[in-house]
Protein backbone atom coordinates (compact mmCIF):
# COMPACT_ATOMS: atom_id res chain seq x y z
CA UNK A 1 0.00 0.00 0.00
CA UNK A 2 1.43 3.36 -0.71
CA UNK A 3 1.65 6.10 1.82
CA UNK A 4 0.21 9.67 1.49
CA UNK A 5 2.69 12.31 1.57
CA UNK A 6 1.00 15.79 2.08
CA UNK A 7 3.02 19.00 1.73
CA UNK A 8 2.06 21.30 4.60
CA UNK A 9 0.72 24.62 4.27
CA UNK A 10 3.33 27.88 5.20
CA UNK A 11 2.70 30.75 6.61
CA UNK A 12 4.34 33.92 7.36
CA UNK A 13 2.20 35.22 10.32
CA UNK A 14 4.68 38.86 10.56
CA UNK A 15 5.64 41.11 7.06
CA UNK A 16 5.89 44.77 7.74
CA UNK A 17 4.95 46.06 4.36
CA UNK A 18 2.06 46.54 2.03
CA UNK A 19 1.98 46.28 -1.56
CA UNK A 20 -0.80 45.46 -4.24
CA UNK A 21 0.59 41.80 -5.46
CA UNK A 22 2.21 40.63 -1.96
CA UNK A 23 0.16 37.94 -1.42
CA UNK A 24 1.13 36.13 -5.10
CA UNK A 25 4.60 37.22 -4.91
CA UNK A 26 4.43 35.12 -0.99
CA UNK A 27 2.16 32.82 -2.80
CA UNK A 28 5.12 32.36 -5.62
CA UNK A 29 7.49 31.91 -2.59
CA UNK A 30 5.77 28.92 -1.39
CA UNK A 31 3.17 30.95 1.27
CA UNK A 32 -0.24 29.71 1.62
CA UNK A 33 -1.76 32.83 3.78
CA UNK A 34 0.78 35.83 5.59
CA UNK A 35 -0.26 38.51 8.06
CA UNK A 36 1.01 42.21 7.44
CA UNK A 37 0.95 44.68 10.58
CA UNK A 38 0.24 47.82 8.38
CA UNK A 39 -2.82 49.74 8.47
CA UNK A 40 -4.36 47.92 5.04
CA UNK A 41 -2.84 44.31 6.72
CA UNK A 42 -5.28 41.34 8.70
CA UNK A 43 -2.61 41.70 11.61
CA UNK A 44 -2.33 44.35 14.76
CA UNK A 45 0.44 45.08 16.67
CA UNK A 46 0.01 46.46 20.29
CA UNK A 47 3.23 47.89 22.05
CA UNK A 48 3.16 46.97 25.45
CA UNK A 49 4.46 49.87 27.50
CA UNK A 50 1.89 49.71 30.85
CA UNK A 51 -0.86 48.18 32.05
CA UNK A 52 -3.47 50.11 30.17
CA UNK A 53 -1.93 48.34 26.93
CA UNK A 54 -3.47 45.24 27.69
CA UNK A 55 -7.34 46.78 27.59
CA UNK A 56 -7.38 46.66 23.77
CA UNK A 57 -10.64 45.58 21.51
CA UNK A 58 -9.69 43.01 18.93
CA UNK A 59 -11.30 44.02 15.72
CA UNK A 60 -11.23 40.35 13.82
CA UNK A 61 -7.55 40.92 13.68
CA UNK A 62 -4.63 38.81 14.55
CA UNK A 63 -3.31 40.44 17.39
CA UNK A 64 1.04 40.40 17.87
CA UNK A 65 1.48 41.64 21.76
CA UNK A 66 5.03 43.29 22.12
CA UNK A 67 6.62 44.28 24.57
CA UNK A 68 10.32 44.51 26.85
CA UNK A 69 8.52 43.73 30.44
CA UNK A 70 8.23 40.16 31.30
CA UNK A 71 5.77 40.92 33.86
CA UNK A 72 3.30 42.72 31.17
CA UNK A 73 4.11 39.82 28.81
CA UNK A 74 2.81 37.56 31.51
CA UNK A 75 -0.24 38.94 32.11
CA UNK A 76 -0.95 39.23 28.12
CA UNK A 77 -0.86 35.62 28.37
CA UNK A 78 -3.96 35.62 30.18
CA UNK A 79 -5.58 38.06 27.73
CA UNK A 80 -7.23 37.46 24.06
CA UNK A 81 -3.83 37.81 22.07
CA UNK A 82 -2.67 35.69 19.38
CA UNK A 83 1.15 35.98 19.64
CA UNK A 84 3.85 37.43 22.12
CA UNK A 85 7.34 39.28 20.76
CA UNK A 86 9.92 39.74 23.39
CA UNK A 87 12.05 41.44 21.53
CA UNK A 88 15.31 40.88 24.21
CA UNK A 89 14.83 37.38 24.36
CA UNK A 90 15.96 36.48 28.04
CA UNK A 91 15.24 32.93 28.77
CA UNK A 92 12.87 34.08 31.58
CA UNK A 93 11.36 30.30 33.12
CA UNK A 94 8.41 31.82 34.82
CA UNK A 95 7.14 33.62 31.35
CA UNK A 96 7.71 30.60 28.66
CA UNK A 97 6.42 28.27 31.40
CA UNK A 98 2.98 30.30 31.67
CA UNK A 99 3.24 30.78 27.87
CA UNK A 100 3.38 27.14 27.31
CA UNK A 101 0.36 27.02 29.71
CA UNK A 102 -1.66 29.05 28.43
CA UNK A 103 -0.63 27.72 24.64
CA UNK A 104 0.51 31.51 23.51
CA UNK A 105 3.16 31.12 21.19
CA UNK A 106 6.44 33.42 20.62
CA UNK A 107 6.95 35.19 17.75
CA UNK A 108 10.66 34.58 16.44
CA UNK A 109 11.18 37.14 13.56
CA UNK A 110 13.92 36.66 11.65
CA UNK A 111 14.21 40.51 10.52
CA UNK A 112 15.94 40.80 14.11
CA UNK A 113 19.34 38.68 13.11
CA UNK A 114 18.89 40.22 9.81
CA UNK A 115 18.97 43.61 10.83
CA UNK A 116 22.42 43.41 12.41
CA UNK A 117 25.98 42.97 11.59
CA UNK A 118 28.65 41.16 12.85
CA UNK A 119 29.04 40.49 16.52
CA UNK A 120 25.80 42.03 17.39
CA UNK A 121 24.16 38.94 14.82
CA UNK A 122 25.65 36.60 16.48
CA UNK A 123 24.77 37.95 19.90
CA UNK A 124 21.43 38.14 19.08
CA UNK A 125 21.63 34.40 17.05
CA UNK A 126 22.86 32.89 20.68
CA UNK A 127 19.96 34.35 22.65
CA UNK A 128 17.60 33.50 20.09
CA UNK A 129 18.86 30.02 19.79
CA UNK A 130 18.60 29.77 23.85
CA UNK A 131 15.50 31.18 24.18
CA UNK A 132 14.19 28.59 21.50
CA UNK A 133 15.99 25.68 23.85
CA UNK A 134 13.83 26.73 26.96
CA UNK A 135 10.52 27.11 24.87
CA UNK A 136 11.32 23.37 23.73
CA UNK A 137 12.00 22.32 27.45
CA UNK A 138 8.67 23.97 28.83
CA UNK A 139 6.86 23.01 25.98
CA UNK A 140 5.96 26.77 24.62
CA UNK A 141 4.97 27.02 20.98
CA UNK A 142 6.92 29.52 18.58
CA UNK A 143 6.30 30.93 15.09
CA UNK A 144 9.08 31.44 12.99
CA UNK A 145 8.70 34.68 10.77
CA UNK A 146 10.39 37.08 8.46
CA UNK A 147 9.24 40.52 10.28
CA UNK A 148 10.19 41.45 6.59
CA UNK A 149 9.80 45.52 6.30
CA UNK A 150 10.29 45.04 1.86
CA UNK A 151 10.32 42.26 -0.74
CA UNK A 152 13.96 41.40 -0.33
CA UNK A 153 13.40 40.61 3.14
CA UNK A 154 11.09 37.96 2.92
CA UNK A 155 12.54 34.44 3.41
CA UNK A 156 10.85 31.68 1.47
CA UNK A 157 9.77 28.92 3.80
CA UNK A 158 12.48 26.41 2.94
CA UNK A 159 15.25 29.20 3.24
CA UNK A 160 12.90 29.80 7.51
CA UNK A 161 13.25 26.19 7.96
CA UNK A 162 17.02 25.99 7.33
CA UNK A 163 17.25 29.59 9.75
CA UNK A 164 15.46 27.47 12.14
CA UNK A 165 17.38 24.29 12.09
CA UNK A 166 20.77 26.63 12.39
CA UNK A 167 19.09 28.24 15.46
CA UNK A 168 19.23 24.51 17.12
CA UNK A 169 15.94 23.27 16.09
CA UNK A 170 15.44 19.81 14.43
CA UNK A 171 13.84 19.86 11.24
CA UNK A 172 10.61 18.59 12.63
CA UNK A 173 10.11 21.64 15.03
CA UNK A 174 11.11 24.02 11.95
CA UNK A 175 8.83 22.68 9.71
CA UNK A 176 6.03 23.31 12.55
CA UNK A 177 7.20 26.53 13.07
CA UNK A 178 6.07 27.63 9.88
CA UNK A 179 3.35 25.29 9.25
CA UNK A 180 1.42 23.78 11.73
CA UNK A 181 1.90 26.55 15.02
CA UNK A 182 0.87 29.36 12.51
CA UNK A 183 -2.39 27.37 11.26
CA UNK A 184 -3.27 27.45 14.71
CA UNK A 185 -2.67 30.74 15.14
CA UNK A 186 -4.84 31.67 12.43
CA UNK A 187 -7.70 29.52 13.23
CA UNK A 188 -7.70 30.75 16.85
CA UNK B 1 41.34 6.73 -5.86
CA UNK B 2 38.78 7.67 -3.24
CA UNK B 3 36.32 4.63 -2.67
CA UNK B 4 32.88 5.68 -3.24
CA UNK B 5 31.87 4.99 -0.04
CA UNK B 6 34.25 7.50 1.36
CA UNK B 7 33.89 9.86 -0.82
CA UNK B 8 31.95 12.91 -0.08
CA UNK B 9 28.09 13.66 -0.35
CA UNK B 10 27.74 16.91 -2.21
CA UNK B 11 24.64 18.57 -2.96
CA UNK B 12 24.20 21.36 -5.84
CA UNK B 13 22.36 24.81 -5.08
CA UNK B 14 20.59 26.33 -7.73
CA UNK B 15 19.99 30.19 -6.65
CA UNK B 16 19.32 33.94 -7.90
CA UNK B 17 20.54 36.86 -6.84
CA UNK B 18 17.26 39.09 -6.51
CA UNK B 19 19.01 42.74 -6.69
CA UNK B 20 18.81 46.06 -9.26
CA UNK B 21 22.80 45.20 -10.02
CA UNK B 22 24.08 42.65 -12.36
CA UNK B 23 26.88 40.48 -11.35
CA UNK B 24 29.89 39.05 -12.75
CA UNK B 25 31.23 35.27 -11.56
CA UNK B 26 33.96 36.69 -9.26
CA UNK B 27 31.44 39.30 -7.72
CA UNK B 28 29.36 36.40 -6.65
CA UNK B 29 31.85 34.26 -5.68
CA UNK B 30 33.19 36.82 -3.20
CA UNK B 31 29.48 37.69 -2.08
CA UNK B 32 28.79 34.13 -1.41
CA UNK B 33 32.26 33.00 -0.10
CA UNK B 34 32.04 35.96 2.21
CA UNK B 35 28.62 35.13 3.37
CA UNK B 36 29.29 31.87 3.87
CA UNK B 37 32.59 32.64 6.24
CA UNK B 38 30.78 35.62 8.40
CA UNK B 39 27.66 32.71 8.96
CA UNK B 40 30.00 29.57 9.70
CA UNK B 41 33.59 31.01 10.36
CA UNK B 42 36.51 29.49 8.84
CA UNK B 43 36.26 26.05 10.28
CA UNK B 44 32.42 25.68 9.24
CA UNK B 45 33.54 27.06 5.36
CA UNK B 46 36.02 24.40 5.37
CA UNK B 47 33.35 21.91 6.00
CA UNK B 48 30.60 22.70 3.85
CA UNK B 49 33.74 23.55 1.43
CA UNK B 50 31.58 25.40 -1.05
CA UNK B 51 32.15 25.97 -4.58
CA UNK B 52 30.96 28.40 -7.33
CA UNK B 53 30.16 25.53 -10.10
CA UNK B 54 28.01 27.56 -12.57
CA UNK B 55 27.20 31.28 -13.12
CA UNK B 56 24.90 33.45 -15.68
CA UNK B 57 22.67 35.91 -15.41
CA UNK B 58 22.54 36.58 -11.42
CA UNK B 59 21.65 32.66 -11.02
CA UNK B 60 23.87 30.18 -10.70
CA UNK B 61 24.90 26.79 -9.15
CA UNK B 62 26.70 26.24 -5.85
CA UNK B 63 28.73 22.94 -4.96
CA UNK B 64 28.49 21.89 -1.03
CA UNK B 65 28.83 19.24 1.52
CA UNK B 66 25.48 17.10 1.76
CA UNK B 67 25.63 17.30 5.86
CA UNK B 68 26.24 21.69 6.25
CA UNK B 69 23.45 22.16 3.42
CA UNK B 70 21.09 23.53 5.73
CA UNK B 71 23.77 25.68 7.62
CA UNK B 72 24.31 26.86 4.21
CA UNK B 73 20.80 27.67 2.84
CA UNK B 74 20.76 29.60 6.27
CA UNK B 75 24.02 31.64 5.36
CA UNK B 76 22.76 32.14 1.60
CA UNK B 77 18.90 33.56 3.46
CA UNK B 78 20.77 36.07 5.83
CA UNK B 79 22.43 37.78 3.13
CA UNK B 80 20.33 41.81 2.69
CA UNK B 81 22.95 44.44 0.98
CA UNK B 82 24.52 43.24 -2.56
CA UNK B 83 27.51 45.42 -3.70
CA UNK B 84 26.40 47.36 -1.20
CA UNK B 85 22.29 47.50 -2.39
CA UNK B 86 19.33 46.46 -0.76
CA UNK B 87 18.97 42.30 -2.26
CA UNK B 88 18.84 38.57 -1.36
CA UNK B 89 20.30 35.21 -2.73
CA UNK B 90 17.06 33.02 -2.96
CA UNK B 91 17.76 29.07 -2.97
CA UNK B 92 15.11 27.92 -5.34
CA UNK B 93 16.02 24.31 -6.07
CA UNK B 94 19.16 21.76 -4.43
CA UNK B 95 19.73 18.84 -6.17
CA UNK B 96 22.43 15.86 -6.19
CA UNK B 97 23.03 15.48 -9.56
CA UNK B 98 23.57 18.95 -11.38
CA UNK B 99 21.55 17.66 -14.86
CA UNK B 100 18.71 18.08 -12.75
CA UNK B 101 19.08 21.97 -12.10
CA UNK B 102 20.20 22.35 -15.48
CA UNK B 103 16.73 21.83 -16.64
CA UNK B 104 15.56 24.57 -14.42
CA UNK B 105 18.07 27.04 -15.80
Amino acid sequence: MRSEFHMPDYYDLDIRCWERDLESYAGSLGFRKICCFSPEGNGVEIKGRGQNDLNFKREGKLVLFLSEDIELLKRACRKDVDMLLFPRFLPDAGLIRIAAESRKPFEIPISMILNKKASDRAFMISKISFFLKMCNKYGADFVLTSGASSKFLMKSPAELISLGQALGLSPDQAVKSVSMIPEYVLEG
Amino acid sequence: MVQPTMREKRRYIHFRFECSCRLTESEAKDEIYHAILSFLGELGFSKANPRLVEFNDNSGVLLCSNPELQKVKAALALVTKIKGENGCIRVLKVSGMISKLRGNM
